[in-house]
């Protein structure tokens, strides 16, 4: 990533697809994703003299996120205007990248189902594999709130889950 | 007391083989690895803005905005003073406040035609609407949307339906320049032709005489569309298939084939990225030639897709130069062009130290 200051190119390079799919599961749509992405970052590379390295790296950058995109909101609420542009087409081309389009589909469905509060929490221990502390912190919630979330985002993907396989089946 | 972290659904056997792969497809989304490399080189390119450094200089841009915040709330209950007072005068008299009352839109309205009276005569830039989005998508070897662009002014374009014109869905905000580009409509083709065509950029110009062309015009609607690549490169081979049309009432056979379109700028020299790049290198050491640069660029892509980060680095190379008036001009049009651009706020910032 040429001529990003350093750190921020760390930053870029190691948390860039964190960033991106953390905001697709905030609810940015694929056609404003790199603007997401883009504001994001001039937001980090702002703020990267403040912040402090606890290791809490990708807790700090969601707090961002969760900013950028409420901020984002705001201002889709005030244009009212539709976005004509649907999402992007995958075009799998081989036997693995079709399986793993599908399973991308199917998690993106589940997903979908989760109640925002529950989808944060479940998103961020599931797939991105934070600790429930981080993922508290970056969330500004209680821990306990936080395992509350997970459990009920469990079950509900379990039984969503099962739903599916029970359509499938008929 | 620390509680332990539950296992994860994906590390137990019990989970669902199909959720399971899900949750791993969704840690591992190849598309946004492309997406982060796309973003990182529109910053670089762009210029990251100035990381603030350790001291709390995050607070210091803070605090003027919340001043300036304190500033406006103290001037909104001055002005709402200031209204009850005029509103107790109305009674006394009315002509006056009236009179004064509305003088002001009429201020508001006159400032408003500059723009476009300005914008044909200095911009270097044709205007880039809703119509470029889908030549940019054709060309660019990405093949991403820039979203900048369709955040901005092309937010509107249904993607399939940029022939025939479809396209011009133009908001009311961009007035001025619809106004502009209906300007320059209204100059005739050749004028269109001369900007766009590659004529213009050093080729063996096809001269065809004004009458001809306009003779000619109509019989565009009957050519085939050879390319149908993109509207771009339909505009691009315009110039030379109509100058090739024979004359409707001439018995002359048809030619027997057109040569081949000319080759298309963004072939020769450097990529737009790669121009960009090096005009923001050059633009601290050696501003005249970052300039050269960017002048460079607007010929050759004008209607590239990152129009937006030209123009921002014109700006801020105008104003290093001392050339303010020049650079205030181009941050207005910028302004109307790009209302929504995240790049505003870069605009604002204090202007860096000019050349002596």
């Amino acid at each position: 990533m040429p001529n990003l200051p350093l750190r921020l190119g760390e930053v870029f390079r190691e948390h860039g697809p964190f960033v991106c799919r953390s905001l697709r599961y905030l609810g940015v749509k694929e056609p404003d994703l790199d603007d997401m992405l883009q504001e994001v970052f001039v937001v980090v590379c702002r703020r990267l003299g403040d912040y402090e390295e606890k290791g809490r790296t990708r807790a700090w950058l969601y707090s961002i996120c969760t900013r950028v995109v409420r901020s984002h909101r705001r201002k889709l609420g005030r244009r009212r205007e539709a976005a004509l542009v649907t999402e992007e087409p995958v075009a799998p081309v081989q036997l693995n990248q079709v399986e793993d389009a599908e399973a991308l589909a199917l998690g993106r469905e589940l997903l979908e189902r989760l109640p925002k509060a529950q989808r944060e929490v479940f998103m961020l221990y599931e797939v991105e594999d934070m600790p429930m502390s981080e993922i508290a912190q970056a969330l500004g919630c209680p821990l306990q709130t936080a395992y509350s979330r997970l459990y009920k985002a469990r079950r509900r993907i379990l039984a969503a889950v099962a739903s599916l396989g029970a359509e499938n089946k008929r | 007391m620390t509680i332990k972290d539950p296992e994860r659904l994906k590390a137990t056997g019990q989970t669902p083989e199909n959720l399971a792969r899900a949750l791993r497809a969704l840690g591992r989304d190849s598309q946004d690895t492309a997406r982060v490399a796309r973003v990182a080189d529109r910053l670089a390119t762009t210029g990251v803005p100035p990381a603030a450094p350790a001291g709390g200089s995050w607070a210091s841009r803070v605090r003027p905005s919340l001043t300036a915040k304190g500033m406006g709330v103290g001037l909104g209950l001055g002005l709402l003073a200031l209204g009850a007072i005029g509103h107790m005068l109305m009674r006394d008299r009315p002509a006056t406040v009236d009179a004064t009352v509305d003088q002001q839109p009429r201020q508001a309205g006159d400032s408003l035609p500059s723009t476009p009276s300005e914008t044909p005569a200095v911009a270097p830039v044709p205007p880039t609407g809703s119509t470029d989005l889908p030549s940019a998508l054709g060309t660019h070897e990405q093949g991403a949307v820039p979203t900048t662009r369709v955040s901005t002014p092309a937010a509107g374009v249904v993607p399939n339906a940029h022939r025939g014109g479809g396209n011009r869905t133009e908001r009311p905000s961009e007035s001025p320049i619809s106004r502009a580009r209906k300007k320059r409509a209204t100059r005739g083709p050749a004028a269109n032709r001369v900007r766009v065509g590659p004529t213009a950029r050093g080729a063996a110009p096809s001269r065809v005489p004004p009458q001809k062309q306009t003779e000619t015009a109509p019989a565009r609607t009957q050519e085939p569309a050879t390319s149908g690549d993109s509207a771009m490169a339909e505009r691009r081979q315009e110039p030379s298939a109509r100058a090739q049309v024979p004359e409707p009432d001439g018995a002359a056979p048809p030619p027997p084939a057109p040569p081949a379109p000319p080759a298309r700028p963004r072939d020769q020299g450097p990529s737009e990225v790669a121009l960009l790049r090096e005009a923001r290198r050059l633009a601290s050491g050696q501003p005249e030639a970052a300039l050269r640069l960017l002048r460079e660029h607007s010929t050759r892509f004008s209607n590239g897709i990152l129009v937006p980060e030209r123009e921002l680095l014109a700006i801020e190379v105008l104003r290093r130069l001392g050339r303010t008036r020049e650079a205030q001009r181009r941050m207005r049009r910028f302004e109307t062009r790009y209302p929504q651009s995240i790049h505003r706020q870069r605009l604002e910032q204090p202007a860096p130290s000019a050349a002596p």
